[in-house]
C-alpha cells in the first residue's frame, strides 16, 4: 500500500523547485512505501533533458529518475490528460511512467494515506 | 487531528507562508494539534532574522515566531533548502567559514527525514505550494 504518494507538479527548467521535491521524494523512499505521481506541466521534468542541461547549466536531476528501482520505487505514474496537452506521447523520455487516467488518479489520491504536493 | 504542515512558497512573491499561518492559526484554536510546520524551498527564507521590513508591513518571520512561542511549534527548516539560499545556524556558518549566522530565534534546522516523519505520524499533511 502507498504510504506516501508524492505529486510533482513544476516544470524542470525555471526554477530548482523540480529538482528539490525530487529529493523529498527519494528521502520519502528510505522511510516509506512511496508512489510519485507526475502532472500538469510537472510531466515535463520527464523529457530526455541532455539539451537543455547542456544550455542552461543545471544539474541534470532526471538521471535520478532512472534509478527509482534501485530505491524501491515502482509506482511512478504520469497524467495521462497532462501527457496529451503537452504532447509527450512522441518525445524521448528518461522513464516511461504508467499513464493514468482523471478517475484513476482520483482512485489513487484516496487510496494513499498521506498525499504530498510539490 | 494532528496536522503536518509542508510550506513552500517565498515570503514575498508566494501567499504560501501567509495562507500557513492563518490555517495553523485556525487549527490551534479549533483544539487540533500541529506535530511540525516544515518549511522547503523558498519558504526557508522567512527565518532569515537579517530581514528588516518596514514597520507598517506584515512581517511574517515575526508572526511566526510568536505562534511557534505561544503554541510551542516545532518550526523546522530544511538543511539543504537554507544552505542554497544562505539560512545559517551557528554551527553551519562556522562549517562554511561565513562570516556571520543568521537564523531567525524559534527556528531550527534540519533534515528532509522531518518532514517524511512528520507526514506519517500525523492524521493530514497539508501542502502550501509556492
Amino acid at each position: 500500500m502507498t504510504q506516501l504518494l508524492f505529486i510533482l507538479s513544476h516544470p524542470p527548467g525555471s526554477s530548482i523547485y523540480a529538482q528539490e521535491a525530487f529529493d523529498a521524494a527519494l528521502a520519502g523512499s528510505a522511510f516509506s512505501n512511496i508512489a510519485i505521481l507526475f502532472v500538469g506541466a510537472g510531466c515535463l521534468q520527464l523529457i530526455e533533458p541532455k539539451l537543455a542541461v547542456e544550455a542552461h547549466q543545471r544539474k541534470d536531476f532526471q538521471r535520478g529518475f532512472r534509478a527509482l528501482p534501485d530505491y524501491d520505487v515502482h509506482d511512478v505514474y504520469g497524467c495521462e490528460d497532462s501527457f496529451k496537452q503537452f504532447g509527450l506521447h512522441n518525445q524521448t523520455l528518461v522513464i516511461q511512467p504508467t499513464l493514468l487516467t482523471r478517475v484513476d488518479i482520483s482512485a489513487h489520491l484516496n487510496a494513499a494515506q498521506r498525499v504530498l504536493c510539490f | 487531528m494532528n496536522f503536518a504542515l509542508n510550506i513552500q512558497g517565498s515570503p514575498y512573491t508566494s501567499n504560501s507562508l501567509w495562507s500557513a499561518l492563518n490555517f495553523a492559526q485556525a487549527c490551534l484554536n479549533e483544539g487540533h494539534r500541529i506535530h511540525r510546520v516544515f518549511f522547503y524551498h523558498d519558504a526557508v527564507l522567512v527565518a532569515n532574522t537579517l530581514q528588516a521590513p518596514p514597520q507598517d508591513e506584515m512581517n511574517l518571520t515575526s508572526a511566526w515566531q510568536i505562534l511557534g512561542q505561544r503554541y510551542e511549534l516545532d518550526l523546522c527548516l530544511c538543511v539543504a533548502s537554507c544552505l542554497r539560499r544562505g539560512i545559517l545556524n551557528d554551527s553551519e556558518a562556522q562549517r562554511f567559514e561565513k562570516t556571520t549566522s543568521n537564523l531567525a530565534t524559534g527556528f531550527n534546522i534540519s533534515g528532509l527525514g522531518q518532514l517524511i516523519e512528520a507526514s506519517l505520524v500525523s492524521d493530514r499533511v497539508i501542502s502550501f505550494g509556492a
